[in-house]
């Protein structure tokens, strides 16, 4: 499976669906991160290809060669990604889906509108294209929150939505970017925090331990979640 | 010109692969590698079957001229790439076919794509009008 995931909008969390809620759901699938202005991916403890917008064809070509990709847009660089693709015609073949992540800000929530609406000019059909509502709060009734998305679904068709591909705001994702770990590298550290809690030689120690016993807590809770919003987003 | 030896040569040129197409000698097998790449076969490994038996060509040459082998098949084929959007008579335009035919008919083959980078320029340059589309949610769900 082929994914690229963007939005006309920056910071939107498309790094966090690339690298935590995608990569480790798609048999740790490379990610090609399409940035020039990069503050993404690296800092989260994720390794990323980076690469120029303009060198789609590029891109395209190494594409054809693996069975599982994930190219990570930058915000300022969609547009001559979209315009690159446009001229390649048919290339968006070479894409199974693409994931809008959007948050709940108005700016963000226009701007995601002309991201569908661009989609859609470039031939990308509705089943191809696919929403994730991100940063939620559990107490958001994203029906009320993403209100106009739900309404350009209903009016004009061009995208799948499902209320259930929701990802919860959790700050583990912060925290990740101050560890420079991944949510996988969290999850598959074997080491009993608590028990080196009770050898460790000095403070700086100590907190290590304290800091990664909470982060194992919050990182379980993470994945359940993204492991419910993969389920609805492709379901 | 002798009519027979003209027919005989050009015969043997036709069959000289060495003097045809690359996508002329991909179009010859392209049932069976459509076959292949249907079953998951990936491209790269078509490719390298098709050397082994002396048909050269690169990743993009190969995607290239089975675009256009596949777009040849399609306009010659009526039957193929009909649109709902014809069937109910409508303009097909995704949105119009989907409001048309209801939402259980939502057609696939009817988005066409704008070659045109104005019409991108166009939308990005648009601000959206979210109270309205909210609007438009809200008398959906009641």
């Amino acid at each position: 499976m082929k994914i690229a995931v963007m939005n006309f909008s920056g910071n939107v969390g498309k790094t966090t669906v690339a690298g935590h809620l995608l990569k480790p759901r798609m048999g740790n699938a490379p990610i090609f991160s399409i940035e020039s202005i990069n503050a993404g991916a690296d800092a989260d403890g994720l390794e990323v290809e980076k690469m120029k917008g303009k060198k789609f064809g590029e891109l395209v070509d190494e594409l054809m060669t693996l069975d599982n990709a994930i190219i990570d847009v930058g915000a300022s660089n969609v547009e001559d990604f979209m315009k690159l693709m446009q001229q390649y015609a048919g290339s968006h073949e070479e894409f199974d889906y693409f994931v809008v992540p959007v948050v709940k800000e108005k700016k963000v929530q226009a701007d995601t509108v002309n991201t569908i609406r661009a989609l859609q000019k470039l031939g990308i059909p509705k089943s191809k294209i696919r929403m994730v509502f991100n940063k939620v709060e559990i107490d958001d009734a994203v029906e009320d929150e993403f209100a106009a998305l739900f309404g350009l679904s209903e009016s004009e068709k061009s995208f799948t939505l499902r209320p259930e591909a929701v990802i919860y705001a959790n700050e583990v994702f912060e925290r990740l970017k101050s560890v420079g770990k991944s949510l996988g590298d969290i999850t598959n550290d074997p080491t009993d925090y608590r028990v080196r809690l009770r050898g460790a030689k000095d403070d700086d120690e100590k907190e290590l331990c304290v800091r990664m016993v909470a982060l194992k807590r919050l990182a379980v809770t993470a994945n359940k979640n993204l492991d419910d919003a993969y389920k609805a987003i492709f379901k | 010109m002798d009519k027979q030896l003209a027919s005989e040569r050009l015969r043997a040129l036709a069959s000289d692969d060495k003097k045809r197409s690359k996508a002329a000698r991909l179009r010859d097998v392209i049932d069976d590698v459509e076959t292949a790449l249907l079953a998951g076969v990936t491209r790269a490994a078509v490719i390298d079957e098709l050397a082994r038996l002396g048909l050269e060509m690169s990743l993009a040459t190969f995607e290239t001229t089975l675009k256009r082998i596949r777009k040849k098949r399609e306009s010659a084929s009526p039957t193929r790439g009909t649109s709902v959007g014809h069937i109910f008579g409508q303009d097909p335009t995704p949105k119009r076919v989907a409001s048309a035919a209801g939402a259980s008919i939502e057609s696939e083959t009817t988005v066409e794509a704008s070659h045109n980078p104005a019409d991108l320029d166009k939308i990005i340059g648009t601000k959206p009008d979210l109270n309205a589309l909210a609007k438009f949610a809200k008398r959906k769900n009641r």
